[in-house]
């Protein structure tokens, strides 16, 4: 079971048509290591997220998780071949995906948002289910509004069930694609309290995110990336505090003076 | 087995089939816009009998089907002393038809304008014509746009009913053609490409103004 | 001046024909939904063969009048071994002719649902049936309804043109009593009013799960 590794990702290349998003991407994540990805818009940090857990095909290299190549298989003669569905599907039980715009199911209540994916996927019984949900909702602190429909909730809360729903599946690894950018500034603490917290609680975590300071606050690594390669990587004090890279020092600087505008307003 | 070279000789008389077809359609469109504007107006209104009135009329008229009201026209008119000559008696059931549906659509772009708008356009000091004038028949009428293509293309299919009280038009065409030659497969199959070819064509040309007016 | 006896006279068979249009409605309604359902299904598996197929049949069906369908498989048929009875011929006409309006109202619907939903059902493990039944089909039937109501009120209307090929459904039965009595106002408004209300009773119900099936959005 205990693998070196909870994510390997080898040589990566991800191509829609002649754009070339991804190009040659090496990356490793450890059990219990919290990795943040940075860079600016189109620089391909979403796409490599979503290249784990195969929302996005990738078109050359490889994923693993756990140990296991995730797509792909290779037939006896070495050639890829891609891996059906369903397998696709269960190779990727450990890994649960938390997304910019939520991605509740807006006709089901809270609890059954939560408690839906546990009963089909697993087939964990109705009541069992509902009190697994209802446990995982209390945990980010969403309890209260099991009976609520998710178009009732702010963003935050919303973002927060989306967290509770992964988290029910008992994944070892999240992926977080940029949990706050959707939010208003008020409630993006709310949410980044509850990644914290699984942080502190040792889970796998792979974050894309716009917010330096969390980011430098819960991160084992900090990897930026710059239109599809990764440009540096590191702990996070010496990337942020002694940029080797001129990208990274010309993203920083901006990213700072962004921040200094707006303290100013 | 068919013989679709027996509809050359006759393509003259579909094709002034498909041209009283247009007619009745086009003059239909027309004419139902001019009335559906004053449904519109009417529904929109401050006079609440005149609001009610309206509403009637449009819940009838698009509640029952075109056929019955064809019928109406050309069967129960007459009998209460009103006579109309079978074109004019078509259009004029078309129009009434065509008026409820256009109402409607004139009805929800107006509503659908932000109150904000006129708020506006007051406060900057234009006449209440000058603001339909000027700010709101134009979003309007590119907002109806779709809505009208459609209706247009419904009009011109349920014109295929006027052919059932006798006027001379591509359907009833193809019909004595069809009795006449013992070659209904031909007709109808050639009749259906006109319309296919008028309705694609309509829709075509409503996507093109549709993206003008976008981008204008 | 109205002589409703006329009506009370040919009681049973103004009965008889509002029981064929109601049978032709409701048989060919039902028949197109699950046409049109199958229709969305092919359009879903897409390929380079279904696709095409499918904007065609969309295309020749909503573009040309439904009495050139009805005329063309009516009068036509027996000349390539279809003998159908003229109730055949509408039920399946009227099918044929509102599936491809059903299959373009799913497919709106089904378009309308943020790609981002599917998105975490499959990330969730759920199989791409259970994210149908469970994610997508709930909210189509939420965002169909209504125009689902409104086109089955039009193919309701629509039925009164199997009158033309001589299926005995209410507008035919009204045109015969007319000839015969050689009275035309007294069958023909109660044609209109009989189709007005059907109308405005099926408008009402639509109106009414409607509201029950999108609680979820407006509160």
């Amino acid at each position: 079971m205990s693998q070196p590794y909870a994510i390997e990702i080898r040589n990566l290349h991800k191509h829609y048509g002649a754009h070339h998003v991804l190009k040659g991407i090496d990356l490793d994540i450890r059990p219990g290591e919290v990795v943040s990805i940075i860079g600016g818009s189109g620089s391909g940090k979403s796409t490599l997220l979503r290249c784990v857990n195969f929302l996005e095909e990738y078109t050359g290299g490889e994923v693993l998780v756990n140990g296991r190549m995730i797509g792909y298989g290779s037939s006896v003669t070495g050639e890829p071949y891609r891996l059906p569905e369903q397998t696709i599907r269960e190779s990727l039980t450990d890994v649960c995906m938390v997304f910019q715009q939520f991605n509740l199911w807006p006709h089901m209540r809270v609890l059954d948002n939560v408690a839906a994916p546990l009963r089909l996927v697993k087939g964990v019984r109705k009541a069992e289910a509902y009190e697994r949900a209802q446990a995982q909702l209390e945990r980010v602190g969403m309890g209260h509004k099991a009976a609520s429909y998710p178009g009732q909730l702010s963003g935050g809360q919303q973002q927060r069930v989306a967290i509770a729903r992964a988290l029910t599946m008992q994944p070892s690894i999240m992926l977080f694609d940029e949990p706050t950018s959707a939010l208003d500034p008020e409630l993006v603490g709310e949410v980044l309290n509850v990644i914290r917290d699984l942080a502190h609680a040792g889970m796998t975590l792979a974050i894309v995110t716009h917010e330096m300071g969390f980011a430098a606050r819960v991160s084992d690594k900090v990897v930026f990336l710059a239109e599809g390669r990764i440009e540096e990587q590191g702990a996070p004090r010496e990337l942020f505090n002694t940029p080797q890279s001129a990208r990274l020092q010309q993203f920083l600087t901006s990213w700072n003076e962004r921040q200094g505008s707006l303290a100013m307003a | 087995m068919f013989d679709f070279t027996a509809v050359i000789p006759h393509l003259p008389q579909l094709l002034v089939g498909l041209a009283s077809t247009l007619l009745v359609s086009l003059s239909a469109i027309a004419l139902g816009l001019v009335l559906g504007w004053a449904i519109c107006l009417g529904l929109t209104g401050h006079r609440a009998w005149l609001r009610r009135v309206c509403a009637v009329y449009v819940s009838f008229f698009r509640g029952t089907p075109l056929l019955v009201q064809l019928i109406l026209v050309f069967y129960a008119l007459p009998a209460v002393g009103i006579s109309l000559p079978p074109l004019a008696a078509a259009v004029l059931a078309l129009t009434l038809n065509s008026a409820a549906f256009q109402g409607e659509i004139l009805r929800s772009g107006f509503q659908m304008l932000p109150k904000g708008q006129l708020e506006a356009a007051r406060d900057l000091g234009l006449s209440p014509l000058q603001t339909l004038l000027h700010v709101q028949i134009p979003q309007v009428l590119r907002s109806m746009l779709p809505a009208l293509t459609n209706e247009t293309i419904d009009i011109i299919k349920n014109s295929a009913l006027v052919s059932a009280v006798a006027v001379h038009e591509l359907m009833r065409t193809a019909q004595t053609l069809a009795s006449t030659t013992y070659r209904p497969i031909e007709f109808f199959a050639v009749a259906g490409l006109l319309y296919l070819l008028v309705t694609l064509c309509t829709g075509r040309l409503g996507s093109w103004l549709e993206s003008r007016l976008r981008t204008a | 001046m109205i002589d409703f006896n006329l009506l009370a006279e040919h009681r049973e068979a103004i009965l008889a024909g509002v029981w064929m249009t109601v049978k032709m409605s409701a048989g060919g309604i039902s028949l197109g939904l699950l046409l049109g359902l199958a229709l969305h299904g092919l359009r879903q598996l897409g390929g380079i063969w279904l696709v095409p197929l499918y904007h065609a049949y969309v295309a020749l069906f909503r573009g040309t009048p439904l009495l050139v369908q009805l005329f063309l498989v009516f009068y036509g048929g027996p000349y390539i071994g279809l003998e159908w009875s003229a109730e055949r011929v509408g039920l399946v006409g009227l099918a044929l002719y509102g599936a491809a309006y059903f299959a373009e109202i799913f497919r709106a619907g089904r378009e309308a649902i943020p790609r981002g939903q599917i998105e975490s059902a499959r990330d969730l493990g759920l199989s791409p049936g259970q994210t149908f039944r469970v994610v997508l089909w709930p909210q189509m039937l939420a965002r169909c309804l209504a125009p689902l109501v409104g086109q089955t009120v039009i193919l309701v209307k629509e039925s009164s043109v199997l009158s033309i090929i001589t299926v005995a459904e209410l507008t035919n039965v009204a045109m015969t009593i007319a000839t015969q009595s050689y009275s035309m106002l007294e069958p023909y408004a109660v044609l209109a009013l009989a189709y007005w209300a059907i109308a405005i009773v099926v408008a009402a119900t639509g109106a009414r799960l409607e509201r029950h099936f999108t609680q979820y959005q407006c509160r």
